[in-house]
């Protein structure tokens, strides 16, 4: 894309947030980069973050690393270049002492400015390396050798909160050649072009798509001629190959790329045109197969639309059309998914096999996930296990029957602090059953925490299954003889269970034990969040601004108990 | 060419289209600053598909003297 083009889509995406509140993204540099400006905002603004960049002064990262601290992110491009006027040529000829001096400085500013930011939500730090790396063997020198130094230390001393870019990978996408422009840095210390800029918005954005609640959480293969070559009904179970020692070896890396991302969360499914048993077969016994039964949280093989398919996983799995990423090798399927369900994206196997794994890793992008906590490796067992539970689901007369066989519990926190990753990945990722959809940082949730104004519930459901983990939370701020509920949120792994109603009767209990005399609360609606619309009317919640943030008060006397008789509240 | 410079100018500089004419240099069109000459100048050689030497950048400071200079590039 031109740089024009650029400026001209920015001004159409800025015209589309006039009224939301903006992410504010500040970009602090010792040269000048103020063409990433726009093409960061386009590229946050394109995943509907309302982005506005601004810059710290020139050459003041450290100090501005604490005038621009309440930013919800901060980018910094600190280059070797400028640490002292011309250091990458300088450097060679520097005394060691000089060297050292110059290190124990700069460690001391990036201790300094990583501290200042330490309540910034997301801040972006490139590694240093050289404008240009070498092109012989002979490149080790003293510049690399202080790049090498200074970017160990950044490693062991970045807080959570610091994403590190390294900034080699980005270079590698096109070119060094084509992310540098040298005619700039001489006028105006401004060395990279709009390329690079562009491939550097590329390789961050993954983040910004999680924050945005933005990323996919499930995978769906179709069998042939995507998890192995060939047509299992056809070329039957000796006929199919995916392992490295025939023709299957883009197959088996896919496989293992696969259980990779389950590993770290991704739900991976089958939706297939072949019979059940065939394929069970397949995953169960052949003697090359890498993902396996326990990869897989869900199946739909057999020979209906695939569309209808894709449907069903969905509503099984709880997770919206645009949550899926499904591959297939038919042009048929492809076209056929993309026209009945845009939103899922869709991915064709290329006709050359090697471009497959190539493609498997930007397709893995997709499912970035900013907050890791170790939450996500037991998602795949949790949702195997929704799987039995909507099978004996059929089997009872009313859902409150259903409901009153789980056995659910619930284990409720206040304050937890141990929680705090996973707190603010809820906050980030909940997007249906969330009242206000506030997105907060594992910084904000830890302040929230340790504050005597703001309470935090959480809770843990089990039931006879397993257990769902922590799934839902509510944040309330005591204004003295009010209490305010600012963020009141559930994983859809637990809806449709009515533990919303035990859940915020504690909440509201606890809270007249603290003297409370009345509570607001509020909705805001989005694209996604219309099934708790009612909520607060269901609580017995009496609406007093119909904005678009939908505002409602009770007072202590008129709050009724709602706590379903079959969840039992455990004790934290 | 001419108009195609002048949709470059207005994009880049941020001012309405109608604003810009044969005489809008660096100091008739306050936005002109160092930082959105550069931006300018990059644009200009993406659209024409041409790269100015390292002399001539500072020199282009106004839509005629631009106007030439492509001239002779293309």
């Amino acid at each position: 894309m031109k740089y024009s083009e650029i400026l001209k889509r920015n001004l159409v995406l800025r015209d589309q947030f006039s009224e939301q509140d903006a992410f504010n993204i500040t970009v602090l540099a010792n040269i000048t980069v103020n063409q990433l400006n726009e093409i960061l905002e386009m590229h946050v603004r394109e995943l509907g973050i309302n982005a506005v960049v601004n810059n710290g002064d020139f050459d003041n990262i450290v100090q501005d690393s604490a005038k621009f601290s309440k930013s919800s992110c901060v980018v910094i491009f600190w280059e070797l270049s400028d640490l002292i006027d011309g250091f990458h040529y300088k450097a060679e000829v520097m005394a060691q002492e000089q060297l050292e001096n110059l290190m124990a400085k700069l460690k001391g500013e990036i201790v300094f400015t990583f501290n200042n930011l330490k309540e910034t939500p997301l801040v972006f730090f490139n590694l240093f390396s050289p404008f240009t790396t070498g092109k012989t063997i002979n490149t080790k020198n003293k510049l690399t050798s202080f790049a090498d130094e200074i970017n160990q230390y950044v490693v062991q001393t970045s807080p959570a909160n610091v994403s590190l870019v390294n900034l080699n990978e980005v270079k590698a996408v096109s070119s060094e050649k084509s992310s540098l422009d040298w005619r700039f840095y001489g006028m105006s210390k401004a060395p990279y072009t709009v390329e690079f800029f562009i491939n550097y918005c590329e390789y961050i954005k993954p983040v910004f798509s999680s924050l945005a609640g933005k990323s996919r959480k499930a995978l769906i293969f179709d069998c042939d001629n995507t998890l192995w070559k060939g047509t299992l009904g056809e070329d039957g179970f000796d006929g199919i190959e995916m392992s490295s020692a025939n023709r299957g070896r883009a197959f088996e890396e896919i496989q293992y790329m696969a259980r990779s991302l389950s590993q770290k969360g991704v739900l991976i499914g089958l939706c297939s045109k072949n019979n059940y048993a065939d394929v069970d077969e397949v995953l169960d016994k052949h003697p090359d197969i890498i993902l396996k039964q326990s990869d897989i949280a869900i199946k739909k093989v057999n020979w209906e639309d695939k569309a209808d398919n894709l449907l069903a996983i969905s509503k099984e799995l709880n997770i919206g059309l645009d949550s899926l990423v499904f591959i297939d090798d038919s042009n048929f399927e492809i076209e056929n998914i993309k026209s009945r369900l845009p939103e899922v994206h869709v991915v064709k196997v290329p006709k050359n096999l090697h471009e497959y794994p190539v493609l498997f890793k930007d397709v893995s992008s997709l499912f970035y996930n900013h907050s890791s906590s170790d939450e996500d490796a037991l998602k795949t067992q949790m949702y195997k296990i929704e799987g039995q539970r909507k099978e004996s689901q059929a089997s009872f007369q009313n859902v409150s029957d259903y409901l009153q066989s789980l056995e659910l519990k619930l284990t409720i926190f206040i304050d937890n602090n141990q929680q705090v990753a996973r707190l603010s990945q809820l906050t980030q990722k909940t997007n249906q059953f969330n009242m206000t959809t506030r997105r907060y940082s594992e910084a904000e949730i830890s302040t929230f925490v340790s504050s005597p104004d703001h309470r935090i519930y959480s809770f843990v459901l089990e039931d006879k299954f397993g257990s769902y983990g922590l799934t839902g939370m509510a944040i309330v701020e005591i204004k003295g003889k009010q209490a305010v509920v600012d963020t009141f949120l559930m994983s859809c792994r637990v809806i449709g269970r009515n533990i919303e109603f035990n859940f915020f009767d504690f909440v509201f209990q606890d809270m007249l034990r603290l003297n409370i005399e009345e509570m607001t609360a509020s909705y805001t609606k989005t694209p996604k969040n219309s099934q708790v619309e009612k909520l607060w009317d269901e609580f017995g919640f009496i609406l007093k601004d119909d904005g678009d943030e939908k505002v409602y008060r009770i007072e202590k006397n008129q709050y009724i108990n709602k706590s379903k008789s079959y969840i039992i509240n455990n004790k934290s | 060419m001419q108009n195609t410079i002048k949709i470059i100018m207005s994009t880049v500089l941020e001012v309405p289209l109608d604003e810009i004419d044969e005489n809008s240099s660096s100091d008739s069109v306050s936005t002109w600053d160092s930082l959105k000459h550069m931006n300018l100048i990059i644009a200009l050689e993406q659209e024409f598909g041409v790269a100015f030497d390292e002399d001539t950048i500072p020199e282009i400071q106004s839509f005629s003297s631009i106007s030439s200079a492509l001239q002779e590039l293309l």
